[in-house]
């Protein structure tokens, strides 16, 4: 299937947004390619990579330190309040903008292991509703700004997320090769944005 | 490379062939793997309104608020679940005036075009249920308690452990060993409520009484709920927070009418004259917005002139005639000026006070009466003396006869003594127009509940009583003239001011006998009950479901004595007995009783620490903040040397201390389990209305959105309830489970329970209505068959379809799509061509507004021995052994007066959680006068340091120059100061959670409120200042001193 720039970009979201929903099974871990990664991390000199660490050891790592969803922890997968780019109305109105793209963020039950989101900006849920703006047009209002600004706005709060995470993580984690790999990418994908923005 | 790219540190062609290529690899296996996300939809189509009202499927709910407790009806507007926006609703009264008539079909409610408002703090509500620290998981602590150490655990683990017990915590250094009785221990298999906590006094209940349960907010219907948890377990103690609230208030109410009626508020609408003691109107009270609205309006466009007597400046300020700054703690002196002016000058209504009974009165065309004219039996070796003297004493009527007990009076027209039921009309001067002197009937020396009254006026002068209240002996005089100048169309009001000190009741008493002697209740115009709401119990004729009680086995002992031994007579109990049977005093008592209070937050405390009258083995707190919120003087600061820290702290006098909470508070921060809760917009309510709306109110909580909160098990949202439940399950407790109910039925989750109130609520038959120029009863609501009928209810019967049978959901979804069941507005008062008399009143109970309490006088303060004064009476502030709180806290030392106030953008802890109305002011003051900042240098921004006697060290503050505050007084506003309330520091499975840094502001001053040394034991730990009489804590008397120090910042980053 031929995909477009922004499709293949939606995919790649989703990919790191559902391994930020939970760790990925143990029979699927094992079928992505390395290629995966150094695509979305092509300049990654220091550190393992994601696929040299097992889908146990993440899913005991995701469980331990990601899976509680306070805001404000050390791990957390909210922005903290200080993170927040803009406080004028704009962090709640995130939350309308998620009911508006009619995304069924909540889950309809607590699966044990696996996020829980309680507001629409854990981070899986923002890089998701990052990959459904993609498909709409960037010129398209929303609430009183255009889909180009909602997009800046959550990639912003994903890569303050992301930056918590891969400083405060250990060094030798697999959430944090994660991490890396997923700051590294949506810096680029915010580079791509921009580029889109000053056309 | 071209021109573009070069501005950007990664090549745009690397990013974007990387990820075609890694997304066609992904592709390729995308669908094998269900792993990926499937929560979310893909490639959609998608919506895009710009204007909430007028989006397209927005789902409207009506609900009711609990940003404070004026419970006004919300206008909730939903869309895929999430909520966005909160308003008032069109058929509730205290959001519209005139609120729409209740049959108005739902769909034209949306676009109702009248104001619906509601507060800046109710439209904040939304950031409540979304804020980001909420708890979703049930917590245990890990590290000792208070270390902030938690651990998730899973709802049959909470529930396994709470209610088997064990050695919980083995795993916390020190408490290995440590056994802790779960609710199985206290339980015993159903044989708990038979087994008496002390055998030698089996009057004080049994063992079940040991799980103690307290609440911060909890209304009717949730409150409900939670008392039959406690009842069906064995327990008395499931007690609110009126003690650190307006209890004194109630009590006064409730002591001058029928031991019931809590509340009274103007006929704002008709009165033309009103004074306000200490009831901050426009910033709080009940209902804040609809007394702010009726005010504004009624003084802005009708005749109303308003007074506010209050050492602080409410914003109501702008439109009173006049603002007395009274002196703290005065307020009873200008009361009795005014009472003794009102008497000496004639100004009172006599028809009214000297009619003795209900007949009486109606014949001569009054509502209701007063006991001012029955005699007081006052010889002083009497028996009965201080007690009305009664038909057989007066030697009217033999003692067999069916009204032996009624009272006597001395009939105005033969000058003889006749039972008051016979009597058209009492004197009230039996020895000579403002004579005191007792009268001698049947050998007996009396005086009526007037003379009494009129002796205790005169016990200090108008200068006397001036001084005491720190203003002109003019003031009485004027306010005395002008209040007694518009027949009943005038009101004397009040709330926590005036009634928060020691001599709380007493003063309040004097406000209702303000009232009674102008004869103004349930007057158009005067001061009014306000409607009767629909029963959600049940408790009439044909209900659905009756359920004030549940199939429940016969118990033995009788239900006991709460912890705080609230709402019982200590000259009742064994333990009085004994001690006089043994020829002791049975006075003092370790801890105070208090016969007529209740909800003393205090005294369960007290009780818990004193383990008296018993020891506590479980305490649980629901939707409280004692650690921040009160009492006065034991607690409010991160300082565990205050009592209440150091309580909570001891594992030997609480053993088990489990929060229902939704997030992690300064109090739950405490707690052994956290049990997560759901908030008030994801929960249940029934809210009857306040005397501020004349006509019948029931408000219907209900979610508006799906609970945040994770799912038990068996599937649903955690909450407090839930928790109950499954622990009654878990225990096999009457009235939960299967066979909960009189009609059948199970309980195995909480709509199964409130559905049936709203079932209650819909056949409710009495509400009334207006046909022609008659009030006629309506019966039950109509079926609701229209389309947001049916989809209100079947939203619940999808669900829980078992909870009611198949017609009720007809009458439930008329209500539920309308928020409540609501009288239409022209109910309000009796037909006629102008308004006169309200339709709901006292006088429909016959009984008599009391000027005199008889209760009182053989009631007695159980340190002192000392009877209460059955009349309205003046006495300085005192700790609870008489000693005047003035003769110890040296006014030198000690120059200014600590009082406190509520603003309307936030009502006790629970608002901080709402980060508009932080913004709209992050940081408080202490208010001081611009007088006295003059003498002490200071200038607005300026700091001090504020201490007391009961608080030495002091507590810093910014101060604000404030002109609005009485000269000798400080004064804070009360929501600031948090310290973990969405704030600080927590672990939780090991790793560090961090709230947000600016929200911990100054400043909060409660710590500094004085303590009672007559209160305190041995070790030091004591209760606030606390009224005799009703139980209420002082929070208005503290003396404190200020000391000017160095500039601090406000950035709380940078404290």
């Amino acid at each position: 299937m031929d995909l477009s720039e922004e499709q293949s970009i939606a995919d790649i979201l989703w990919f790191l947004s559902a391994l930020f929903d939970g760790p990925p099974p143990e029979n699927i871990w094992g079928d992505i390619p390395e290629s995966v990664w150094s695509a979305l991390n092509p300049e990654s000199t220091v550190g393992p990579t994601p696929s040299q660490f097992r889908a146990d050891q993440l899913k005991d790592e995701y469980v331990h330190w990601l899976l509680v969803p306070d805001p404000g922890a050390k791990f957390g997968l909210y922005p903290d309040p200080q993170d927040l780019p803009d406080q004028h109305g704009v962090e709640w109105q995130w939350e309308i903008l998620v009911a508006v793209l009619d995304v069924p963020w909540k889950k309809d039950e607590f699966v044990d292991g696996r996020a829980y989101p309680m507001r629409p900006n854990h981070l899986s849920v923002l890089l998701a509703v990052l990959a459904i703006l993609l498909e709409l047009p960037w010129d398209r209002p929303i609430l009183d700004h255009t889909v180009d600004e909602w997009f800046g706005y959550g990639l912003a709060l994903s890569r303050t997320i992301l930056a918590r995470l891969v400083s405060e993580l250990p060094d030798n984690s697999g959430y944090r090769a994660i991490a890396a790999s997923a700051q590294h990418y949506l810096a680029g994908l915010d580079q791509w944005h921009r580029l889109i923005d000053s056309r | 490379m071209n021109t573009d790219e070069k501005d950007i540190g990664i090549s745009r062609k690397t990013f974007v062939l990387g990820s075609m290529g890694a997304a066609s690899t992904l592709t390729a296996l995308w669908g094998s793997w269900p792993w990926l996300p499937a929560m979310f939809h893909r490639r959609g189509t998608y919506t895009y309104p710009m204007r909430t009202e007028l989006w397209k499927d927005v789902d409207v709910r009506y609900s009711v608020c609990r940003q404070c407790r004026s419970d006004c009806g919300i206008e909730a507007r939903v869309f895929n679940g999430v909520l966005l926006k909160l308003d008032g609703n069109p058929y509730h009264p205290n959001t519209t005036e005139p609120q729409l008539p209740y049959n108005t079909p739902v769909a034209d409610s949306y676009h109702a075009p009248i104001p619906h408002s509601l507060c800046a703090r109710g439209q904040a509500g939304r950031q409540t249920v979304y804020d980001q620290y909420r708890v979703l998981f049930p917590l245990k602590r890990s590290g000792p308690r208070g270390s902030g150490q938690w651990k998730t655990i899973g709802w049959n683990q909470l529930i396994s452990e709470v209610t088997q017990g064990g050695t919980l915590f083995h795993d916390v250094p020190g408490e290995e060993n440590r056994y802790v009785s779960g609710f199985s221990d206290l339980w015993k298999n159903g044989q708990g409520p038979n087994l008496p906590v002390d055998p030698a006094h089996p009057d004080l209940g049994p063992v079940t009484n040991q799980f103690v349960m307290f609440w911060g907010r909890s209304e009717p219907g949730q409150a409900t709920f939670l008392t039959r948890f406690a009842s069906a377990f064995g327990s008395v103690n499931a007690l609110p927070h009126v003690g650190i609230c307006e209890l004194n208030h109630h009590v006064a109410t409730m002591q001058s009418l029928n031991g019931q009626i809590a509340m009274l508020k103007p006929d704002i609408n008709n009165a033309e004259f009103i004074i306000w003691f200490g009831a901050n109107i426009y910033n709080a009270n009940f209902p804040m917005q609809t007394l702010g609205r009726k005010v504004a309006q009624a003084a802005s466009e009708g005749d109303l002139r308003f007074v506010l007597v209050d050492p602080n400046t409410p914003n109501s300020a702008g439109r009173a005639a006049r603002h007395v700054k009274i002196q703290p703690g005065g307020d009873g002196g200008l009361i009795m000026g005014m009472i003794r002016h009102i008497i000496e000058h004639h100004r009172y209504h006599s028809v009214f006070l000297t009619s003795p009974s209900y007949q009486a009165a109606t014949t001569r065309g009054q509502s209701n009466y007063t006991n001012a004219t029955w005699l007081v039996i006052q010889d002083p070796g009497h028996p009965d003396k201080g007690q009305f003297l009664t038909a057989s004493l007066a030697g009217l009527l033999p003692s067999t006869d069916a009204r032996a007990s009624h009272p006597v009076v001395i009939d105005s027209a033969t000058g003889r003594p006749a039972v008051a039921d016979d009597s058209p009309s009492g004197t009230l001067w039996p020895t000579g127009d403002l004579s005191t002197k007792s009268v001698k009937v049947n050998g007996i020396l009396c005086q009526t509940g007037f003379q009494a009254l009129y002796e205790s006026a005169r016990t200090y002068s108008y200068q006397e009583y001036a001084n005491i209240a720190g203003i002109p002996e003019s003031t009485i005089h004027e306010l005395a003239s002008e209040f007694t100048s518009h027949g009943t169309k005038a009101v004397a009001d009040f709330y926590r001011g005036p009634a928060m000190h020691t001599n709380g009741v007493y003063t309040g008493r004097g406000i209702l006998t303000l009232n009674f002697l102008i004869g103004n209740i349930d007057q158009a115009g005067g001061y009014i009950t306000g409607g009767l709401p629909a029963d959600f119990l049940g408790n009439y004729k044909n209900a659905p479901y009756k359920l004030a009680t549940w199939p429940s086995p016969h118990r033995k002992l009788p239900a006991g004595v709460p912890i705080s031994r609230e709402k019982t007579a200590y000259e009742n109990t064994s333990l009085y007995h004994d001690a006089v049977k043994a020829g002791k005093n049975p006075f003092p008592t370790p801890r105070p009783w208090y016969p007529f209070g209740f909800g003393i937050w205090h005294e369960i405390f007290a009780g818990t620490w004193y383990q008296y009258p018993y020891p506590v083995k479980i305490l649980f707190q629901h939707e409280a903040n004692p650690a921040w919120s009160a009492p006065p003087g034991m607690s409010g600061l991160p300082d565990e040397t205050l009592p209440w820290f150091r309580m909570i702290k001891d594992l030997d006098k609480v053993p088990l201390y489990i929060a229902s909470d939704i997030l992690i508070s300064e109090s739950s921060r405490y707690a052994d389990y956290i049990v997560p809760d759901t908030s008030y917009l994801e929960t249940w309510g029934m809210l009857p209305g306040f005397p501020t709306v004349p006509t019948g109110v029931i408000g219907v909580r209900q979610p508006v959105i799906e609970p945040l909160t994770a799912r038990t098990p068996t599937g649903e949202p955690m909450s407090v309830e839930q928790f109950l439940i499954d622990v009654a399950i878990r225990l096999n407790l009457p009235g939960f489970g299967s066979h909960a109910f009189h009609e059948g039925g199970e309980l195995i989750n909480r709509e199964q329970y409130y559905l049936k109130m709203v079932a209650n609520i819909g056949f409710y038959p009495d509400y009334l209505a207006k046909k022609g120029s008659q009030l006629v009863k309506t019966g039950p609501v109509p079926d609701g068959d229209g389309r947001y009928e049916r989809a209100a209810a079947s939203r619940w019967k999808a669900r829980y379809g078992n909870a009611l049978t198949g017609d009720q959901w007809n009458k439930v979804g008329y209500v539920l799509a309308r928020g409540g069941r609501f009288e239409d507005y022209d109910v309000s008062y009796l037909p006629g061509p102008t308004p006169k008399l309200m339709t709901y009143g006292y006088g429909h109970g016959k009984e008599p507004c009391q000027i005199y309490n008889a209760t009182f006088a053989k009631t007695h303060n159980s340190l002192t021995g000392v009877a209460f004064m059955p009349v309205a009476f003046w006495e300085p502030v005192k700790f609870f052994d008489g000693t005047p709180l003035d003769s110890v806290d040296n006014a030198n030392k000690y120059p200014f007066r600590l009082s406190t106030y509520k603003q309307p953008i936030h009502s006790k802890a629970r608002t901080w959680a709402d980060k508009w109305l932080v913004e709209l002011m992050p940081d408080a003051y202490l208010d001081i006068n611009p007088l006295d900042a003059r003498r002490l240098g200071l200038k607005s921004g300026d700091w001090v340091r504020v201490a007391s006697a009961s608080y030495p060290q002091g507590i810093d503050s910014p101060v604000r120059i404030m002109p609005g505050v009485r000269p000798g007084v400080v004064s804070f506003p009360a929501a600031f100061g948090h310290w973990h309330y969405d704030s600080g520091q927590w672990s939780i499975n090991g790793q560090i959670q961090r709230g947000d840094p600016h929200l911990i502001t100054p400043v909060r001053l409660n710590a500094l409120m004085r303590r009672d040394p007559s209160l305190t034991d041995a070790t030091g730990w004591g209760t606030s200042m606390i009224d005799p009489v009703g139980g209420g804590a002082d929070y208005y008397s503290t003396r404190v001193s200020l000391t000017k120090i160095a500039k601090k910042s406000l950035d709380p980053t940078l404290i």
